[in-house]
């Protein structure tokens, strides 16, 4: 993965969302479908996709797409 | 990443959703749906499909159906996982979903949404902390034993309260002992004694399919040992998700095949390839005694996948082939080769030809006089299985590996031909099909229709049907077709229902003839309403047409309900796609057109004289005396 625009076809994706650049900082919880299920489903795709280890602590606190895409970029370094 | 989605079954299904699902792309649906083949896609796959809209789809000739789901955790992915499955056979799922730990309630008030929902179909799924909660975090190993009474004898309740409130299935899954709960026991022995009440529990849940005929219970277990985790630590901790998304996969795939089989949906014919699918190597260049079967080492994988079909022939389920090959070599083989397990006999229809094969799935549905939703075909060939998936689209395809060794396992996955339970007439199917080849040859040598049935001494016997019959009458309501007069589908709830309604009755065809014993060929629903007999269905199975034993049942119906005392006779007909051919049954026996409505026509038949029965039959009643 290479940029943020990658990162948000992967959430699209995989979260059967239609998100664009605008909502990369909006709360996490105005996108569609986001509930507890949905959220540990992303967090496993994340992980099997890009090979990653994500501690629970970090994701929780990830609030936005854009924080999400730096902790996935962090735990790919 | 994006270009390599749109060519994928799951980036197509991306695609439709984002155009609303447009009615004239539902048939690609079902393929896409089909073509998924992990976990994942099929997840993500029924979550596009949430906004599928049920109108739309039954506009584009599917059928829907009612399906509860209750639960002690959070289950919503094989809702989801579910809704792939279903769609992926045709089928709009409309659920009745709660949330979790509520399936105390839903199950035991009489007034849950469960109830008021009216599902056709319930799974109540459960994993061990339906049991673990309830004993509080200091559990001792005796506590296991009371614990797992008192939950047995909550799901028997539940049985029988959701007997009493709907008339649909309801569907347990045995519950898995964690390797988690079983370690947290430090007493070695002791941890014996909790798999064995562990192991009783879940035999004791499987005793309730045998009591109550409207559950059904899925080996949890047993799914779990192919390649598949319980759950995911993680997820269940931070979201009540007990069971992994594989194993509710694996679940989902049980629920759609009890779904598929309680529609009467079930496949009834399985069509195999010859060359590098029944056996190794090429007929055409390698000759008969070149084919791998016994001969060789890797032959013993086609030995062991026809063995696999031997099993499901004996069961019922018809045999066909569709092979380029030159049709006197295949007949030559299936003669001299004696390591073949599967024998000319075993095959209802053999089309070996230069043809492609989806005329020759075709012309077996004619021939064997079965639609062609009801063929599976068996391929090893990818080009073969893509032309088929084309050509002959209401057939379906199992995917096969390249190793003949992962066939067996290929054929019998998606449980294509299983149904609630198997009668009879199943057991004895292929022997019936093997008595028909004798019949045909009567037929070719006799000059006429009358002669022939005739010689054929065909023997009608009408009774009226006692409990171990119903699942058979059932499934003649549920499978058959084309001969069908209202084709009111009925399980076997259901019929049993009708017979204990009062001046309610229904009134069995069972024939023979010299070749051998049809079985319950057919079956008339009917009730009294004062000075007239309704008959509220009439079907007959497609084997047995031609030879007037409609005829022959209907008249005695008359006769008797003449001898009663009703003054006439009341009968509908219902047109399908599939019964246009007996559109004028009742025009042709006498019956006069009373009422032409947009969904159906209604007859009407003064009983003034005796009815004639055909005199090729020999008929033997007993209903009269026990109606």
């Amino acid at each position: 993965m290479k940029c943020i625009a990658e990162f948000l076809d992967f959430i699209n994706t995989a979260m059967i969302i239609d998100a664009t650049d605008n909502e990369l900082d909006l709360p996490l919880v105005e996108l569609g479908y986001w509930d507890s299920i949905n959220a540990m489903r992303l967090m496993s795709r994340l992980e099997s996709s890009f090979g990653i280890r994500i501690s629970m602590n970090d994701y929780l606190q990830a609030t936005t797409l854009r924080q999400l895409y730096e902790l996935t970029m962090r735990a790919m370094a | 990443m994006i270009d390599s989605n749109i060519q994928s079954p799951l980036g197509a299904i991306t695609q439709m959703r984002k155009a609303g699902f447009p009615i004239e792309q539902h048939h690609q649906l079902k393929t896409y749906l089909n073509a998924l083949t992990n976990t994942d896609a099929r997840l993500d796959a029924g979550i596009s499909c949430r906004l599928l809209k049920m109108d739309n789809y039954l506009q584009g000739g599917g059928n829907s159906f009612r399906l509860g789901i209750v639960s002690n955790f959070s289950y919503q992915p094989i809702a989801d996982i579910l809704r792939t499955h279903l769609l992926a056979r045709g089928i709009f799922p409309e659920f009745y979903l709660t949330d979790y730990n509520q399936y105390q309630y839903e199950l035991l008030d009489a007034n849950s949404g469960l109830y008021r929902s009216s599902p056709e179909l319930t799974l109540c799924l459960l994993d061990e902390h339906s049991l673990l909660d309830e004993l509080g975090s200091d559990w001792k190993v005796e506590d296991i034993e009371q614990g797992l009474h008192h939950k047995l004898h909550q799901l028997a309740q539940f049985a029988k309260q959701y007997q009493q409130q709907t008339g649909g299935l309801l569907i347990f899954n045995t519950l898995p002992l964690s390797r988690n709960t079983l370690q947290r026991c430090l007493d070695y022995r002791g941890r014996s004694q909790m798999s064995r009440w562990w192991a009783q529990f879940n035999a004791d849940l499987c005793t309730l399919s045998e009591t109550y005929r409207h559950v059904f219970v899925i080996d949890t277990q047993c799914l779990l040992s192919t390649d598949c985790a319980l759950r995911d630590d993680r997820q269940g901790f931070y979201a009540r998700m007990l069971m992994s998304n594989e194993l509710l996969d694996a679940l989902a795939n049980e629920v759609a095949t009890l779904v598929l089989a309680s529609c009467g949906m079930a496949k009834k014919c399985l069509v195999v390839d010859l060359d590098n699918t029944l056996w190794g190597g090429i007929l055409g260049d390698d000759g008969i005694e070149g084919v791998q079967l016994s001969n060789t080492a890797s032959g013993d994988a086609f030995i062991h996948l026809q063995h696999a079909i031997k099993q499901l022939t004996t069961q019922g389920v018809l045999l066909a082939i569709s092979s380029k090959n030159n049709h006197t070599n295949v007949i030559e083989l299936l003669k001299k080769r004696e390591d073949m397990v599967l024998k000319q006999d075993d095959f209802a229809s053999i089309m070996a030809s230069w043809r492609p094969k989806s005329e020759a799935l075709k012309t077996i549905s004619e021939v064997l006089n079965i639609g062609e939703d009801s063929l599976v075909f068996f391929d090893d060939s990818a080009f073969e299985r893509e032309e088929v998936r084309l050509n002959c689209p209401k057939a379906s395809v199992i995917m096969l590996g390249d190793d003949p060794a992962e066939y067996v396992t290929a054929l019998v996955k998606d449980n294509y031909f299983c149904q609630l339970e198997l009668s009879k007439e199943d057991y004895q199917r292929s022997q019936l099909y093997r008595t028909e080849v004798q019949r045909t040859s009567l037929r070719n040598e006799t000059n006429s229709l009358e002669v022939f049935l005739q010689e054929l001494q065909i023997k009608l016997r009408l009774f009226t049907p006692q409990e171990n019959d119903l699942a058979r009458i059932s499934q003649l309501s549920l499978r058959t077709n084309q001969f069908n007069m209202t084709t009111i589908r009925m399980n076997e709830g259901e019929v049993r229902s009708w017979l204990a309604q009062p001046q309610h009755g229904i009134i069995a065809l069972q024939s023979s003839d010299r070749f051998g014993d049809y079985g319950i060929i057919g079956c008339l629903f009917y009730h009294g309403d004062h000075h007239t007999l309704w008959i509220d269905n009439f079907l007959l199975s497609c084997r047995v047409f031609s030879r007037q034993l409609e005829t022959a049942a209907l008249n005695s119906l008359l006769n008797w309900a003449n001898v009663k005392g009703y003054d006439n006779i009341h009968a509908r007909y219902l047109p399908t796609p599939k019964n246009t051919q007996i559109a004028n049954f009742y025009l042709q026996h006498n019956f006069t057109l009373i009422g032409n409505h947009e969904s159906y026509s209604e007859y009407q038949y003064p009983l003034t004289e005796m009815a004639s029965i055909p005199q090729h039959i020999e008929l033997i009643t007993s209903y009269q005396e026990t109606n």
